[in-house]
């Protein structure tokens, strides 16, 4: 698996100061080898990290100078201090700085797993696989039960080509990591064309560990090899961003080294991408604890408290987001869209009020947006629960919507909030111009969807009917 | 070397005959070994050539997206006169920004290849200023084709706000007809291209859109470390394509809603134009930076694509993410007679080669073929046969678009910069990465964008041309084919247009030469729309299958190699 490194944005209205000191040059600095052997460390600047950031850096720094000063101190304790000062480097993706300080650890340190197993993963995330390989090798030389080391020599073998030894490796490890090594499994035998036994492993790995949908594109490439294309297109469809993910106490302790509501953010993002919501919000917690002030940390959180069904929670951290100010486009963005969800949500729940609220909430604070004034003049027109509709304000948003964009959905949204006011041809007429709308929009689909509601507002009540 | 030795104090002791014997020695080991070594495949001659153009890119430290997403050029014969002229698409401030210096807005620039008189060296001449190519804006990309059908081709200039059309007027001049040709797209543009979907004999356009962007929208990124950094393009709402139908009366007709571009939006660089599927049909094929690629099938000329990307494997890569990627290029990298894929991406993703299996379906074959290394962000790309071995080659065109922490440490004003690479075909089983010895050309760290391949001084091998951003455009003269035997052909239809999309075919031995004519591709670039088929050792005169789009296939030749012909359908070849 390779890891990605990621830029994410949070709001911030004056980049000015900041700017000035990106245009500063940097002056490289050399940690000294601490003793005759040892290679020297570059050390990065630290002008431009978040200060909390720079602050741990200089730490750590600090830590191993002390170390080092000390006539008297082991080798396993200077191991140890560049191995803790290599551990944060590599944990904010400072990986030129961090290979030389591994490699005093390892040096200093040679019957410590860690280092290997921390230098493998380096390795393996830069793309330096045969390198990555002898690593997690030396590990498994050292502690032969390491299976997470294990693991990713499989993985790597995997990237190498080296497709037996793949093989024999996650065969070894089903009885461990069933799912992962299936995953593997399938993956090499995609490779070697075996597109039934791949299927095999993947179906599998699937049931094993039903939240990785991002192995239904693998799946859909086993079935589409086998000439069986509807499967493989249902599964295309089915495929999301969850990955399998493998128990790895040593890579795993790097993430919480992080501090800083920026990285934590980072990392929360990366966690959501991948589908390990508890995770993400795990670190946008931590990241609000850090800056409670902080709008993406919060928007965030409700995104990954909505995918974790807790609904009430995100729609607390919605609010409490919605309630500051300012933010950007891009948080804007992502408010609307969590906003949206939530609303969704809600109304899967038949807590229609509720939802109600949160769209107005989000409309007030974020004027102008097409979707959000659309599904809520949906809400006021056709909601189940009929103490909730209001088709005079149902029709006011519609025809706002549809006089910047005439398209389909909403020309149908007119005609919905027409028909909760009792006037049908119109709300026909309207149902009329969305067919003739999908048409020229091309949306097969849409159009066949819309034809299909028309005949209801031909009736003398065209009114949607509430429970 | 030298200038040491001869700085070195004259031996004055009575070692000074060893010393000088030493000396000599060293000499002619130093010449032996430049004998012995294979000369560089490539070599950069564009001060020679008379070019002299860099970029700008408008920075001003605030570290906008569109600072580093430009630009390209394209290499295309503007005046007929046989040869390969060259277009640089210019940047300058980031539109909302104030100019970095004062003076004049920088512009496009049109280079015209010169015969210098009584020699065989070429030499390229500025000719922007009476060109009407003196348009100031932030240019993105290029596209080549004859729109009107006159004979001439003509220029579309991709940018950050407003398109632009220019018409050739056959004099060496252009006239912008954007707003009467109605293919302006006021977004911000990237990739476009000219295929003639629906086979009328009119070329139509396809134009990729990146992000929604104003100077208004703009972000502070950070990268890992917690740095100040260039931002994903992920924090900016993504665009949709558009297609223009050419009506065939100097108008276009927007046809992107019936298409269904308009309901994808995505985060679109480079494109492509190719019968992908087969059917006779001109599909369309767009790299989006981090969201899925699209694969439009072509619905039979109808006006209506449907994006099979995922089934036909080329969406993602393939473990099922989405990548950012940039440049884009098919050929026939394996001789079997169908086109695979390549497409460059993010330096933590690695670049992806899809082989093709026939039927429109591609598998992810990168890490078997080769192709797999980390570390440089790939964007102009093409699959070429640089040694005109028969098999073709990669090359890439790198400059990173998020910090390189070394070189920010080196305190380098603009860290971005990498190595260009070069990949050799070994017979068509696997590639080589051959960069460490492509020579100077491919040494220096620059933020290479736009590349654009084709055969500048008509020699039968295929030079580059290469566009960095915030930096020179280079030409690097192809050294590597000297010696092998060549054919080159330019395909026409029956207009005398370039028939884009004919397949030009050659039996081997054990494969088949299969060369598509083609000028996009890339990225933000187009190249010389001639084929060329390297012969290595056969100097035996050869005949060619053409298969024109459409599917008619004609058998032309026997024909003298080491030349060019132009095969023109419905007449015989002519040099």
């Amino acid at each position: 698996m390779r890891t990605f490194r990621m830029v994410v944005c949070v709001a911030v209205l004056s980049v000015g100061p900041i700017a000035a000191a990106a245009a500063a040059a940097a002056v490289e600095e050399t940690l000294a080898p601490a003793r005759a052997g040892l290679a020297p460390v570059p050390f990065p600047s630290l002008d431009q990290l978040e200060p909390v950031v720079a602050a741990q850096i200089n730490d750590a720094r600090a830590g191993l100078a002390r170390v080092a000063s000390k006539a008297s101190a082991s080798r396993g304790d200077l191991g140890a201090a560049y191995g803790e000062l290599a551990r944060l480097f590599h944990a904010y993706e400072l990986f030129a700085s961090a290979e030389p300080a591994y490699l005093n650890a390892a040096r200093l340190q040679p019957g410590e797993p860690a280092w290997p197993h921390l230098l493998g993963y380096l390795y393996q995330q830069t793309g330096q696989f045969a390198r990555a390989a002898e690593r997690f090798a030396g590990v498994l030389r050292l502690r032969p039960e390491q299976r997470a080391a294990a693991l990713r020599l499989a993985d790597v073998s995997l990237e190498l080509n080296r497709l037996a030894d793949a093989r024999e490796q996650y065969t070894s490890l089903l009885p461990v990591f069933p799912a992962a090594a299936r995953r593997g499994l399938g993956e090499v035998s995609l490779r070697e064309r075996r597109f039934r036994e791949a299927v095999e492993h993947f179906t599998i790995a699937l049931e094993r560990a039903p939240q990785a949908s991002a192995l239904r594109y693998s799946l859909a490439m086993a079935y589409r090899g086998l000439g069986r294309l509807e499967e493989a297109r249902a599964q295309l469809e089915q495929r999301g961003p969850g990955t399998i993910v493998a128990a790895d106490a040593v890579v795993d302790a790097l993430a919480p080294l992080v501090r800083g509501e920026r990285l934590l953010v980072i990392q929360g993002s990366r966690a959501y991408a991948a589908g390990r919501f508890a995770d993400a919000a795990a670190a946008f917690e931590r990241a609000l604890a850090v800056a409670p002030a902080s709008v993406p940390a919060r928007a965030n959180l409700a995104s990954a408290l909505l995918q974790l069904g807790e609904a009430s929670r995100g729609v607390e951290q919605l609010r409490a987001a919605l309630a500051q100010a300012p933010v950007d486009a891009s948080v804007s963005r992502q408010l609307e869209a969590t906003a949206m969800g939530l609303a969704i949500l809600l109304s899967e729940r038949e807590r229609f009020a509720d939802a109600i609220a949160i769209l107005d909430d989000t409309r007030r604070r974020l004027p102008g947006r097409a979707a959000v004034a659309t599904t809520l003049a949906r809400l006021l027109s056709s909601s189940p629960d009929i103490a909730q509709r209001d088709g005079a304000r149902a029709l006011a948003l519609a025809t706002e919507v549809y006089a910047s964009e005439p398209r389909a959905l909403h020309a149908e949204t007119m005609a919905l909030a027409l028909a909760e006011l009792g006037r049908c041809a119109e709300a026909l007429e309207w149902m009329r111009r969305s067919v003739s709308a999908a048409e020229a929009e091309n949306d097969p689909t849409q159009l066949a969807r819309l034809r299909g509601e028309t005949p209801k507002y031909q009736t003398a009540s065209c009114r949607a009917p509430g429970k | 070397m030298i200038p040491c030795i001869t700085r070195s104090p004259r031996p004055t002791d009575g070692a000074a005959p060893r010393a000088r014997r030493t000396f000599v020695a060293v000499l002619l080991s130093v010449a032996m070994t430049a004998a012995q070594r294979a000369p560089d495949p490539f070599v950069d001659r564009t001060v020679e050539l008379g070019i002299a153009v860099t970029h700008v890119n408008g920075a001003t430290g605030e570290l906008l997206l569109p600072e580093v997403i430009g630009s390209g050029g394209a290499l295309f014969d503007f005046d007929n006169d046989g040869d390969l002229d060259l277009f640089v698409v210019q940047g300058g401030a980031v539109p909302g920004t104030a100019p970095a210096r004062a003076g004049a807005a920088p512009t496009n620039r049109l280079f015209r290849n010169d015969v210098v008189p009584g020699s065989l060296t070429r030499r390229f001449t500025d000719v922007t200023a009476r060109s009407g190519l003196a348009v100031a804006g932030y240019g993105m990309g290029a596209a080549v084709g004859d729109y009107d059908n006159d004979g001439w081709l003509d220029l579309y200039v991709t940018y950050l706000g407003s398109n632009r059309m220019f018409r050739n007027n056959g004099d060496g001049t252009f006239s912008d007809r954007t707003s009467a040709t109605r293919t302006d797209d006021p977004r911000w543009s990237t990739g476009a291209t000219f295929f003639d979907y629906d086979r009328d004999g009119w070329l139509d356009l396809f134009v990729v859109n990146y992000v929604t962007f104003s100077r208004d929208m703009k972000r502070a990124c950070f990268a890992a470390s917690s740095a100040r950094d260039y931002c994903n393009p992920s924090v900016y709402p993504p665009a949709s394509a558009s297609l223009f139908h050419n009506n065939g009366n100097g108008t276009f007709t927007d046809g992107s809603a019936r298409a269904g571009l308009t309901r994808a939006p995505a985060r679109g660089l480079g494109v492509s134009a190719a019968d992908v599927d087969g059917d006779g049909w001109t599909d369309v094929y767009v790299t989006n930076d981090g969201d899925p690629n699209q694969l439009w099938l072509n619905q039979r000329g109808s006006g209506v694509f449907k994006d099979d990307a995922l089934l036909a494997g080329v969406a993602l890569n393939r473990t099922g993410q989405a990548q950012g990627s940039m440049g884009v290029d098919f050929g026939d990298t394996d001789g079997d007679g169908d086109e695979d894929l390549f497409v460059t991406n993010l330096d933590n993703e690695g670049n992806t080669f899809y082989r093709n299996q026939g039927r429109g379906l591609f598998e992810d074959r990168t890490v078997e073929a080769g192709l797999f290394t980390l570390g440089s962000t790939g964007f102009g790309t093409r699959l070429f046969d640089y040694d005109n071995d028969g098999w073709l080659d990669v090359v890439v065109a790198n400059g990173a678009v998020r910090h390189l922490t070394a070189q920010v440490q080196a305190g380098d004003p603009y860290p971005l910069k990498q190595r260009n690479q070069l990949f050799h075909n070994d017979g068509g089983r696997r590639f080589v990465e051959v960069t460490d010895r492509a020579g100077a050309a491919f040494a220096p760290l620059r933020v290479s964008r736009g590349l654009a391949a084709g055969d500048l001084d008509n020699d039968g091998s295929i030079d580059l041309v290469i566009f960095n951003n915030s930096g020179p455009v280079r030409v690097l003269m192809n050294e590597a084919a000297r010696g092998r035997h060549w054919l080159g052909v330019r395909v026409l239809d029956e207009r005398g247009r370039d028939a884009l999309g004919a397949m030009v075919e050659l039996a081997r031995p054990k494969s088949r030469l299969s060369r598509r004519v083609h000028v996009d591709g890339s990225y933000g670039a187009a190249s010389d729309p001639r084929v060329i088929l390297g012969l290595a050792s056969d100097s035996a005169a050869q005949t060619v299958q053409v298969r024109w789009p459409g599917g008619r296939v004609e058998s032309l030749g026997p024909l003298a190699v080491d030349r060019y012909w132009v095969l023109q359908a419905g007449k015989p070849p002519r040099q």
